[in-house]
């Protein structure tokens, strides 16, 4: 009798399969079999079974789109329409290590970055490399990127070098060699968190049966490192200094500072007052301790370097005063130049008197006239890069493709030999990658991570795989649509757990204040919240307007469209010839045109454009928005699009304003409750008032203007767009009465949206705003937001009569118009006292002799 | 001779600005050829500290930064200066030598540094054909140098509307026009790429006033020059293409780099203020009479005035 297989064999066992290429190392498979070393978890995919897994990621898909959880930006540089952040590409299986293997790695790489650190000593300081000729002197003095202004910093320990990465590459005979040491602000350590995190959670037994070695280790240690690296302060205050919203690592910056428990700034937030690095908070200006550096060393001191723009001016003199700490310290990166990787031989038998146990693929520098006469013979196998790195900038890779290339690259080399070096290629190892069609082989390089620990550097238990189609070194910073892996460093014994909780013994200084927010972000959330309420009236008045053009009566009947298109008009939501008669015979009917009119993304104040912007400002406080609100957000984002069919029906516009209205209404809940009641909520939270009431008023006045006929329809309307019609029902029933409306809408406290109840919360947060309580008497913004809520409290409805409300002079008019001339003024004060710390700064007149 | 040398730079905001961080090099050194005497700098509004230190080049640099709201700033260097008469120099070594030294490593790693291009002066090859016209073979450097400073006089035209301080140097040897640090750029390309090494020199320059006019106060400007490295025996030595001399008693040096970048005598960065605008007064008071003119330019020829030169009507030879 024959065993009968639970499922199709070849769909129950991915790895059967499974074919690498010939003369390419497999990290999987020898040519004839599986390693050993992966056994255990092909043994443990296939008990999981094919269907399985592939059932479970997909449903793992879906969660990393909702939460959004990996992300990444675009680079810099890339076009406009790629600018906008996109998912992190996983692939679900992991490349695994050997624990000797990772062993001698890990050697490896405390050796590289011990080796580098004497190299950074030595050049920012004796310079004893150069002046024996270990290293020749145009290596460093060509440098574009030895900057003198950062020699002699003297920083902490003086290393310079704190976090170093290593590109790896396998060769086909099995062999790690380095294919960039990277010392600026090696990136990539965040992501490979969150592929752990992802993989983790997809094959949870896989990994606990394989003793993975856990990341978080390494992430203690950087936190060790950093309290060590500043060891005066008791308490400091570290934070993550990143490019801003705009820049490719921002997503990564932003995790990492909330998993490190750092403040996440840009320089904007940083200035330098009396030798002290001080972060402007709402709260006024508070000392810092420690930057972690993302921006490149010659960005971050424009008062130096004074080609530059950005930065924080004096930050280089304050690190020389040893009153702030910078890691890595200015001027880390520039042995990062592929040119170094030419002397790494020679400099570790010198300053370390031993062989390089990682080495680097071999290198040539072309200033060198021997290495030059070497690469010009043998140009058809080597590659040719600029000898000088910029990290972040894509440096060209050059080779002969065709015959043609030839002379003309060895033209390009003569022609400026110092600039450039040659390597050799390597053939990167495969390891496979998951489809629904099966598994397939793709190039592999692996960026390391390490940290200056208490004696020597320690490595990360892993790292970031890459997957490459090219076989060159990976250039720029990690590419927008680029896959990656994680890394499984495999342990022979059961993993302690380590947790970057502190130890319950710890004592915790309890905190309730927020004054710590940066400007910047309280300035994010003030308009999201005023953009959120934007986009919900204009959502509402759509609806509304579509509810009646779809009905059943015939719009001659119905004088309110013709009101509300006025109000749409005005408002900028729709295109403005609308609003006038005339003009509105010319254009197509508003039937036609709205769906089109509501995605325009051409019109800043069209829907569509508001909700990019909230999606915009919210990408951008990133770390202070909790994930389930980022999740629904981002179905907003991805759901509210013009139907693909390009034919524009306007129930499908009725049903997206449907979700949009309730998807919005969801993620103000989640993000009000998410958020404790300090100044991020104040923030947050007086942008809807303000913008709720300056809409309630504009909607009134434009509606309210000269109304023509029979006044129910319009008040209906106003109800329907204000969510009060229900309200309003169950007091007044059906008939509809302008003093009644005016109450509910304008003077009811107890209306959630009336104007005077967005009034009264306005004057409680002003009151809590944190300057308010040492000052002497009342604020201006105090005294705004009261008398504009005693204006409308003082307003007396029984007065406003139909037909004439809205004449010019009449009361109603009269408080509308008061309300929209004082309500921007409130918001122009408390911006300028609490949010506009951000002056432009610029350079001042070089003077020429 | 001695000096008295008050350099005072006015600034003037449009608004208000909040904050304003300053680097200065401003400092006149004492050198083998000058000694300082007495040296204050003096900024209005007064900031909170003035630090100082000194830089990769030797230069001592001042940092200071005002934090309150102001509407402009003065700062003002005063030195007082002696410099040394010039040594006539009867021979130097031949450049191709001194190239090859270079090359063989023969000068301290201080000098060698200023072998190399540097972000304002690309060794463009048509800096080497324009060497080549002065440093011929076997030419004793400090004879070749001083074609080379003749040449540049002769063949620019002083024109300090021509340029700004980002303009390439490629445009400045293409157009043949400029001010003193384009034309310092331009010696200090073509002996780099002749494989000497050279320094930026900023400075001042004492000026005469007009036939007939009374000195006027502040009339003179901050000036600079190229040095060249001679050998370990003679040392840097400074050529003024801008006026066609050796660098003499006229001369003051303020800073050394490898070009304008490395010395501007004042870095700032400020936030808000509007529009600004800039004064700048450079005085030059001799403190006793001066002595009859020195075999200063190898040449044995008194050192050409401004008011001599007819593109340089007045006052061309500072700046």
């Amino acid at each position: 009798m024959t065993r009968i297989p639970a499922q199709n064999d070849a769909s129950a066992d991915l790895f059967a399969p499974y074919k690498p290429i010939p003369d390419i190392y497999d990290e999987l498979h020898d040519g004839s079999k599986i390693r050993p070393y992966w056994q255990s978890f092909v043994d443990g995919m296939r008990d999981i079974g094919a269907g399985e897994f592939q059932r479970r990621w997909q449903q793992m898909q879906k969660v990393l789109e909702r939460t959004g959880m990996a992300y990444v930006g675009a680079g810099i540089g890339s076009p406009e329409q790629d600018r906008r952040a996109r998912p992190w590409e996983l692939d679900p299986l992991p490349v695994l290590l050997p624990a000797a293997e990772w062993e001698q790695i890990t050697r490896g790489l405390r050796q590289r970055g011990r080796l580098l650190q004497l190299v950074l000593q030595d050049l920012y300081g004796p310079q004893e490399l150069i002046r024996s000729g270990i290293l020749p002197e145009d290596v460093l003095f060509r440098h574009p990127g030895f900057y003198r202004c950062f020699h002699g910093q003297n920083p902490p320990g003086n290393n310079y070098l704190y976090f170093y990465s290593a590109d790896l590459s396998r060769s086909p005979d099995g062999n790690w060699w380095v294919q960039g040491d990277r010392t600026e602000s090696p990136s990539g350590s965040g992501f490979a968190l969150e592929n752990r995190i992802i993989q983790s959670r997809l094959t949870p037994s896989l990994f606990h049966k394989e003793n993975v070695q856990r990341l978080a280790g390494y992430f203690m240690m950087v936190k060790e490192a950093v309290l060590r690296a500043c060891s005066r302060v008791t308490n400091p205050r570290v934070v993550i200094l990143s490019n801003g919203a705009e820049s490719p690592n921002y997503f990564e910056d932003a995790y990492l500072a909330r998993y490190l428990g750092y403040t996440l700034v840009e320089p904007a937030d940083l200035a330098v007052r009396s030798n002290r690095v001080m972060l402007k908070t709402l709260g006024g200006l508070l000392p810092v301790d420690v930057i972690l550096r993302r921006p490149n060393s010659d960005q971050c001191d424009p008062l130096e370097i004074s080609h530059s723009t950005g930065g924080i001016p004096e930050l280089l003199q304050v690190c020389r005063m040893k009153n702030v700490v910078v890691l890595n310290p200015l001027g880390s990166g520039i042995v990062e130049s592929p040119i170094f990787m030419t002397f790494m031989p020679q400099l570790c038998t010198h300053l370390l008197g031993e062989p390089l146990i990682l080495p680097g693929v071999a290198t040539w520098r072309c200033g060198d006239p021997d290495a030059l006469k070497y690469v010009v013979e043998h140009i058809d196998n080597l590659v040719i890069k600029p000898a000088y790195r910029r990290r972040g900038l894509k440096s060209p890779i050059y080779r002969v493709r065709q015959d043609g290339d030839r002379e003309k690259l060895i033209r390009m080399i003569q022609a400026d030999p110092h600039m450039y070096i040659a390597q050799e290629q390597v053939v990167r190892s495969t390891s496979p990658v998951y489809s629904r069609k099966g598994l397939r082989p793709a190039h592999i390089a692996l960026r390391s991570f390490a940290v200056l620990g208490q004696n020597e550097f320690e490595a990360m238990p892993g790292g970031l795989v890459r997957l490459t189609g090219e076989l060159e070194p990976l250039e720029a910073s990690l590419q927008v649509g680029e896959r990656s892996k994680d890394a499984w460093v495999l342990s022979s014994a059961p993993i302690a757990r380590v947790s970057l909780l502190k130890q319950p013994d710890h004592v915790v200084e309890l905190k309730r204040t927020g004054g710590e927010l940066p400007s910047r972000i309280a300035e994010n959330l003030y308009w999201l919240g005023r953009n959120l309420e934007r986009a919900d009236v204009t959502a509402r008045i759509l609806r509304t307007t579509i509810s009646r053009l779809t009905s059943e009566e015939q719009l001659s009947e119905m004088p309110e469209v013709v009101i509300l298109m006025r109000t749409m008009a005005e408002m900028g939501i729709i295109e403005t010839g609308y609003g006038v008669a005339e003009m509105r015979m010319q254009l197509p009917p508003i039937e036609r045109s709205l769906a089109a009119n509501i995605f325009d993304e051409q019109n800043p104040m069209s829907l569509r454009s508001i909700v990019t912007q909230i999606f915009r400002l919210t990408s951008r406080s990133r770390d202070r928005v909790s994930a389930d609100s980022w999740r629904v957000l981002h179905r907003v984002d991805q759901s509210f699009k013009p139907p693909s069919t390009g034919y524009w029906d306007l129930s499908d516009c009725l049903a997206l304003l449907d979700d949009l209205i309730l998807d919005l209404a969801a993620f103000s809940g989640i993000i009000s409750e998410s958020i404790t009641r300090t100044q991020i909520y104040h923030f947050l939270d007086m942008g809807r008032r303000m913008e709720r009431a300056t809409q309630s008023s504009k909607l009134m006045r434009n509606c309210l203007v000269l109304p023509s006929g029979d006044l129910t329809a319009i008040l209906e309307a106003l109800l329907e767009i204000s969510d009060s019609l229900i309200t309003y029902r169950s007091r007044y029933l059906e008939e509809m009465h302008l003093g009644a409306v005016l109450d509910l809408l304008v003077t009811d406290e107890t209306n959630p949206r009336s104007i005077s109840r967005q009034l009264a919360q306005l004057l409680d947060h002003v009151n809590d705003l944190p300057n308010v309580a040492n000052h002497a008497g009342y604020t201006v913004e105090q005294r705004l937001a009261m008398s504009l809520l005693h204006e409308v409290r003082m307003f007396d409805v029984t007065r406003v009569r139909a037909p004439d409300a809205l004449v010019a002079g009449e009361s109603l008019h009269l408080l509308l118009q008061e309300i929209e001339s004082l309500l921007p003024k409130l918001s122009d004060v408390v911006s300028q006292r609490y949010l506009v710390h951000a002056m432009p700064q610029s350079h001042l007149v070089e003077i020429r002799p | 001779m001695r000096y008295q040398v008050q350099h005072k730079t006015t600034y003037q905001y449009s608004e208000p600005a909040s904050v304003a961080h300053n680097l200065l090099h401003l400092r006149v050194p004492t050198t083998h050829r000058q000694t300082v005497e007495d040296f204050g700098v003096i900024v209005e509004p007064k900031p909170r500290s003035v630090v100082t230190r000194t830089d990769y080049f030797g230069n001592q640099v001042h940092y200071f930064a005002l934090s309150e709201p102001h509407n402009g700033m003065t700062i003002t260097a005063t030195s007082r200066v002696a410099i040394r008469p010039v040594v006539p120099i009867a021979s130097s070594p031949n450049w191709e030598e001194l190239a090859a030294q270079g090359r063989n490593r023969a000068f301290p790693l201080e000098v060698r540094q200023f072998l190399f291009p540097s972000r304002h002066i690309r060794l463009l090859p048509i800096l080497v054909e324009y060497g080549k016209a002065a440093f011929t073979r076997n030419r004793p450097i400090v004879e070749a140098a001083m074609e080379l400073t003749t040449r540049i006089f002769t063949d620019y035209k002083y024109d300090s509307n021509a340029t700004t301080i980002n303009t390439p140097l490629e445009d400045v040897v293409r157009q043949r026009h400029g001010v003193c640090q384009d034309f310092a750029h331009v010696g200090i390309g073509a002996l780099r790429a002749l494989g000497l090494p050279a320094r930026y020199v900023s400075g001042y320059l004492r000026t005469e006033p007009p036939p007939g006019k009374p000195r006027l106060i502040g009339a003179d400007a901050s000036h600079a020059w190229f040095s060249v490295f001679c050998g370990n025996e003679l040392g840097w030595i400074d050529f003024d293409p801008t006026n066609k001399v050796m660098v003499g008693t006229d001369h003051i040096t303020l800073a050394n780099g490898r070009d304008f970048e490395d010395v501007s005598p004042i870095q700032g960065v400020v936030m808000g203020g509007g529009t600004r605008t800039m004064q700048v007064g450079v005085d030059v008071m001799p403190l006793e009479a001066k002595p009859a003119p020195a075999a200063s330019n190898g040449t044995g020829q008194p050192p050409s005035q401004a008011q001599s030169q007819s593109q340089t009507p007045n006052r061309g030879q500072a700046s």
